[in-house]
């Protein structure tokens, strides 16, 4: 799926927490736990309700040593994880 | 008819229950190290009801806030009102029910309620404080217990809470196959360890983050809610700058107190 100019949010009923750098988001519906580090951690707090999936590639491509490619198909795939996971929903 | 009751402490709070099924009061009245004289917190109202049908899994009718004055929820063995203004419970379940699965509920809310959480752990008192081991089934919580000569909180079970300014450890009647509980005591706790079978002994310091997690995957949760979820964080996180948690891998043989002493006693 195309998801580029998409606008997603984090379900407001995951509970999570910055420890260390890292994220740590719970699902309190099935008590899952989904950790995520390094760039997964960043596109989570990118994550706001507000900036696009393009934008949020930018950004990753900015602060990451990574190409714009492997940026693309990275947060795609980490976007569609975490919407199937409902853990976000579309805007 | 005159209901029967009999009053049973955990963690420092007091329940009272309180039915005219005689049965449902003379189980609790199974768990002597536990029974108490003291004014009851909570008075809890037990109906048994013999057409009771289980409810179907997280049935729950609305997620409670955790702070809300009163909630009622629906778990699978039964129903349950909470005042925590008038200090009652009202339980609504089968004739099967089994009261350590309501005073388990219960004490998870309460405890949540009180910074507090419970952890299947188990949990050991040496030299005045409390030495809690966690894990999935099988890591060893049992076999910790047993080979210890100091007083039993938990072979299990433990309840975790901040008491003033410390985190204590107390005794639970919620035990696995080992019992040995003896007196409802509770004591600080010095350190958490997540337990790991291996053939040598060994340890290290887990990350905080690490040590979230793997609370989470131990943690009793009496209630599916983000308010639930939230507090938990909020209070693990308050723990793990209290008490340092450790990965402890160990054989299941009397030498581990031995190492458990010299590292960390």
């Amino acid at each position: 799926m195309n998801i580029s100019d998409s606008v997603f949010m984090r379900d407001p009923d995951i509970a999570w927490r910055k420890i260390e750098g890292d994220i740590l988001a719970i699902n309190p519906r099935n008590n899952m736990i989904y950790p995520m580090e390094d760039t997964a951690a960043r596109v989570w707090e990118l994550i706001d309700g507000v900036k696009s999936c393009l934008a949020i590639k930018d950004a990753v491509i900015s602060e990451f040593d990574v190409d714009e490619k492997t940026a693309e198909k990275d947060v795609r795939s980490f976007i569609e994880e975490l919407a199937e996971a409902g853990l976000i929903k579309r805007c | 008819m005159k209901p029967a009751s009999a009053k049973i402490k955990i963690a420092d709070t007091v329940f009272n229950f309180v039915s005219q099924d005689k049965e449902q009061v003379r189980s609790v009245k199974r768990y002597k190290v536990f029974l108490s004289d003291e004014r009851a917190d909570i008075k809890v109202f037990i109906r048994i009801k013999k057409t009771w049908r289980n409810n179907p899994r997280h049935s729950i009718l609305e997620v409670p806030s955790l702070n809300a004055r009163e909630f009622s929820v629906k778990t699978r063995l039964f129903n349950a009102e909470i005042d925590f203004g008038k200090k009652t419970a009202h339980i609504e379940a089968g004739p099967n029910v089994g009261i350590l699965n309501i005073l388990k509920f219960l004490s998870a809310i309460f405890l949540l309620r009180r910074e507090g959480f419970l952890l299947h752990a188990s949990s050991v008192i040496r030299g005045g404080r409390a030495y809690t081991f966690f894990g999935p089934s099988g890591s060893g919580k049992t076999t910790v217990a047993r080979l210890s000569e100091g007083p039993l909180l938990s072979d299990e079970t433990t309840a975790i809470a901040l008491s003033g300014k410390k985190f204590r450890a107390y005794a639970t009647p919620f035990a696995g196959d080992f019992y040995g509980v003896k007196k409802n005591l509770s004591a600080p706790v010095k350190a958490i360890f997540l337990l790991r079978k291996d053939r040598e002994f060994a340890h290290k310091k887990m990350s905080r983050k690490d040590a979230v997690k793997y609370l989470f995957e131990s943690v009793m949760v009496p209630v599916h809610g983000h308010d639930f979820t939230e507090s938990l964080f909020t209070v693990f996180e308050r723990f793990l700058s209290d008490v340092p948690c450790y990965e402890l891998y160990l054989r299941p043989e009397p030498e581990l107190w031995r190492y458990v002493d010299e590292h960390f006693g």
